[in-house]
């Protein structure tokens, strides 16, 4: 059964998530697996809340959102599962982290490690970018392309409403493959076709991501991509 | 002569670092750690010091970066794009490890001038 743990979050909020997902705070002794609720989500925050035996870390910020992936699967498999909000997930890029807690509860090889952790950076990058910041139209092809591109990033990241769309990001393990989806709260993903120019600007992403997993493809109409690598 | 360190802003993260050099006609561009899509800020000034600089050659010290995303990619060759406008060489040196391969795998030495 699972339990909830707090880090930078008070009794009352963690009391508010407890009901709100039907989870109870911890009984003394019991080790089994946690949803953490994390208050202040910085680099060392995110890497203490993915260990074992943490099968999701939520971002507390005014509330835990909407979990997006089924818990009750990830207790059962030992998965893995985070939800923050956009300004988070640009300022923490949670991928290297991510790629940690993966390679050390799953024994990774180092180089499918690594290539988890290339597209895990890559997909991320599109939940925020062209997903809840809907940047997609904003081009950033030349370096006075680049000028406006980052006026409006950041414009866009102070937004109440985008800045705090929420990024998820979880891992559904099995004997002989990885799972991963990432979820964004945008309009949805619609790839442009990819180009093979070497000297392309942006996107090379997909191509990436492709080109590094065994299987891709996209859910929920382009708002969830889910990549598979072997183990 | 470390000219510039910059001051991360609320949403870089403090990933991406770098310092910068010019002498004898090169401007030297140190970057450390990570480069990816959150640093479209930083590497913004990057680019307008080498707009605004009269060197001939431009050099990536790369031996410092672990981690290099496709945005962070496309950011190098805006700088090449930027170059090429100013007649300027450039020189990307001693890429290491996922740097090295990511470079590989997207074609990178026929772009640039890798230097181990």
């Amino acid at each position: 059964m699972l339990h909830l743990r707090g880090d930078g979050v008070t009794q009352g909020q963690l009391a508010e998530v407890a009901e709100s997902l039907g989870i109870p705070t911890p009984v003394s002794g019991y080790c089994g697996h946690e949803v953490v609720i994390v208050g202040d989500l910085d680099e060392g925050a995110l890497r203490r809340s993915l260990c074992r035996p943490t099968i999701a870390c939520l971002e507390w910020k005014d509330g835990p959102g909407a979990v997006a992936a089924p818990l009750a699967e990830l207790e059962r498999s030992d998965g893995i599962y985070l939800s923050l909000t956009t300004g988070s997930a640009f300022a923490v890029q949670p991928a290297q982290a991510f790629r940690q807690a993966v390679e050390t509860r799953y024994d990774l090889a180092e180089e499918t490690s690594e290539a988890v952790e290339i597209a895990l950076n890559e997909g991320i990058a599109n939940a925020v970018i062209h997903g809840n910041l809907d940047m997609g139209g904003v081009p950033r092809q030349t370096a006075d392309q680049m000028d406006s591109f980052c006026s409006v990033l950041n414009e866009r990241l102070a937004d109440p409403i985008r800045g705090r769309r929420r990024v998820h990001v979880w891992v559904m393990p099995a004997p002989t493959k990885l799972t991963f989806r990432i979820e964004d709260e945008g309009a949805g993903y619609r790839p442009a076709p990819a180009s093979s120019d070497p000297a392309r600007t942006s996107g090379r992403g997909l191509v990436l991501i492709r080109s590094l997993a065994r299987r891709t493809w996209l859910e929920r109409e382009g708002r969830r991509l889910a990549m598979e690598f072997r183990r | 002569m470390l000219v510039e360190l910059i001051e991360p802003n609320q949403y870089l993260g403090g990933a991406l670092q770098y310092e910068t050099a010019e002498r004898d006609g090169s401007i030297h561009v140190t970057l450390h750690g990570r480069v990816t899509y959150a640093d479209h800020p930083s590497f913004r000034n990057v680019i307008s010091q080498i707009r605004e600089s009269d060197a001939r050659e431009l050099v990536f010290d790369l031996a410092d970066v672990e981690f290099i995303d496709s945005a962070g990619l496309g950011m190098l060759l805006m700088v090449r794009d930027t170059a090429s406008q100013k007649k300027a060489n450039i020189v990307l040196r001693s890429p290491k490890g996922q740097v090295q391969r990511i470079f590989s795998s997207s074609k990178f030495e026929t772009l640039f001038t890798i230097q181990q």
